[in-house]
């Protein structure tokens, strides 16, 4: 197939400005999940997104508003979950999941036949989106990208330590808070518009792959936002060239990224002459 | 001398246990405390008050000329050179020394606001000062103990605190590096007229400069006051619980098991 005549098409232009959207938003965003060791709080954002679908199907309300607010709830309280029981967010994460996943499922089996629509609302296709579902992205992309501008110097400050950043008269609950809810909106909007298994992709393994090139967190920023791009741009090109499903293609593509990126990292290599004292 | 720190009657519970009951103790500004005693005596907590870490469960705090109280946490903890004990952080995060000093200055500065070139002027003047400017672009995690000390060092300094706590702060580095890093905080102390609070297990890391102790056992404050009156050998005995003799060398005080 001549990819070149695809962009004649509205859905293939529309896809690869989602690709790129969502390239930016998940790899940046990835660097705070990826930094911070929360790869999880995918999954948990995208069964809180289901269970808010399932509930607002069941009871007649906005189903993508439903599950956006459901996320997001779920998003805010991770940090207070986290802090008050004094375990690692990854504990709370998976308490999150699991309920989530529990009200999920508990909707679903009371909800009646066809049950589709239910899981579709959640598991975007990215050769299907709107207008609208792109205009929301990039909302989404911009006002993440401008908290990240706004929050830079606390962020960091957060992600290098959190006791740090208290005892230097940082708001670091607020701006931990703040983080979560940023990595758990950007899940959630993404989501429900280039699906689950691009999306989870998209947000680790560009991060992953900037890690490996930078001791500078603003350069891993930058890195990984290409390398999003790439993968995702590469993947939907490899999609439409060999007419596969886009959300693999973009899957395989960001992993090769991350593999070859892995095999020439100056990091690893040092880390192989062993650690300074 | 106007106080920099003052406690009066100051206890602390922590899920039911007593970690400190009935400390008095008062530290003039300016001057350089060692808080000395074995581990377990509540030496981290009665820091850990002082910026608003812990709360007291009894007495008064008084702190850079205010209440504890009275003071909002957070710009209370920008006044406060803090080095907390064992900092953990992951040493792969991409963060060069240079980002890790600019963490003291992002507090001062507040939220919404970029930080400017005077603040990587101030960062780099104390990273001068401590003699670490050939570090600031390298990554933390590769920095040797005594180097990340530093870095931590002068991200306290570029707070421009008007009190410097330091919790163990030797304890990882090697007996060489300790001695350095100890001196340093010394002549910062002497040069910069600071007020500084130094927790430590080991009699024999406090510097020369240090001129006062307070010694914690169990919670209470066995005796404060000027060091060279202190550490005698039945105090140091009554303090870690069993005989030691004590010696003096080039005004540093020097533990030995056994008494004679």
């Amino acid at each position: 197939m001549n990819i070149f005549a695809l962009w004649d098409f509205v859905f293939f232009r529309n896809a690869a400005l989602a690709a790129v959207l969502c390239g930016v938003g998940c790899s940046v965003i990835g660097v705070f999940i990826v930094c911070m060791r929360i790869p999880l709080i995918g999954v948990a954002m995208s069964h809180a997104a289901l269970a808010g679908a399932v509930i607002a199907l069941l009871t007649g309300l906005n189903p993508a508003w439903c599950a956006f607010g459901l996320a997001v709830a779920c998003s805010l309280a991770i940090g207070p979950l986290a802090d008050r029981s004094r375990m690692d967010p990854n504990i709370s994460l998976g308490v999150i999941f699991s309920l989530m996943m529990g009200l999920a499922f508990l909707g679903i089996g009371l909800a009646p036949e066809p049950k589709n629509e239910m899981l579709g609302l959640v598991w975007g296709n990215i050769l299907l989106l709107s207008h609208a579902d792109l205009i929301r992205m990039a909302a989404v992309t911009a006002a993440g990208l401008l908290l990240i501008m706004l929050f830079y110097k606390e962020f960091r400050a957060v992600l290098f330590s959190r006791t740090l950043a208290a005892a230097v008269g940082i708001r670091e609950r607020l701006v931990y808070y703040l983080l979560l809810v940023l990595c758990g909106a950007t899940v959630t909007v993404n989501l429900d518009t280039v699906g689950g298994l691009m999306l989870f992709s998209m947000i680790v393994n560009p991060a992953a792959a900037a890690w490996q090139f930078t001791y500078r967190l603003g350069s891993m920023f930058v890195i990984s936002a290409v390398l999003g791009v790439i993968s995702a741009g590469s993947g939907i090109l490899l999609s439409a060239a060999f007419d596969l499903p886009a959300g693999a293609c973009v899957v395989i593509c960001s992993s090769l990224i991350f593999g070859l990126s892995l095999a020439l990292s100056p990091k690893r290599r040092s880390a192989a002459h062993g650690p300074r004292n | 001398m106007k106080p920099a720190v003052s406690l009066s009657g100051v206890g602390v519970a922590l899920r039911h246990a007593t970690i400190l009951r009935g400390i008095d103790l008062t530290i003039g500004e300016g001057e350089f405390w060692s808080i000395a005693g074995p581990n377990g005596a509540g030496k981290s907590t009665l820091v850990r008050l002082l910026n608003g870490f812990i709360k007291p469960g009894a007495g008064q705090i008084q702190i850079l000329g205010k209440p504890l109280g009275q003071w909002e946490l957070v710009r209370l903890r920008r006044k406060i050179g803090y080095l907390p004990q064992n900092l953990a952080f992951d040493e792969g995060l991409p963060v060069s020394a240079l980002e890790v000093i600019l963490i003291g200055r992002t507090g001062r500065r507040g939220l919404l606001r970029r930080l400017t070139g005077e603040d990587y002027r101030v960062a780099r003047g104390c990273a001068g000062e401590l003699g670490i400017s050939g570090l600031l672009e390298r990554p933390l995690g590769t920095l040797s103990g005594g180097e990340r000390q530093l870095v931590q060092l002068a991200r306290a300094l570029a707070q421009e605190p008007e009190l410097l706590i330091l919790d163990e702060p030797t304890s990882n580095l090697d007996p060489r590096a300790a001695a350095a890093f100890m001196e340093t905080v010394e002549r910062l102390q002497r040069d910069r007229g600071l007020t500084v609070i130094n927790v430590t297990h080991e009699i024999a890391s406090l510097p020369p400069g240090c001129a006062s102790v307070a010694l914690l056992k169990a919670g209470r404050l066995l005796a404060a006051g000027p060091k060279d009156g202190l550490l005698n050998r039945e105090t140091l005995s009554a303090l870690y619980g069993f005989p030691v003799s004590v010696e003096q060398r080039s005004g540093r005080f020097h533990l030995f098991p056994g008494g004679n």
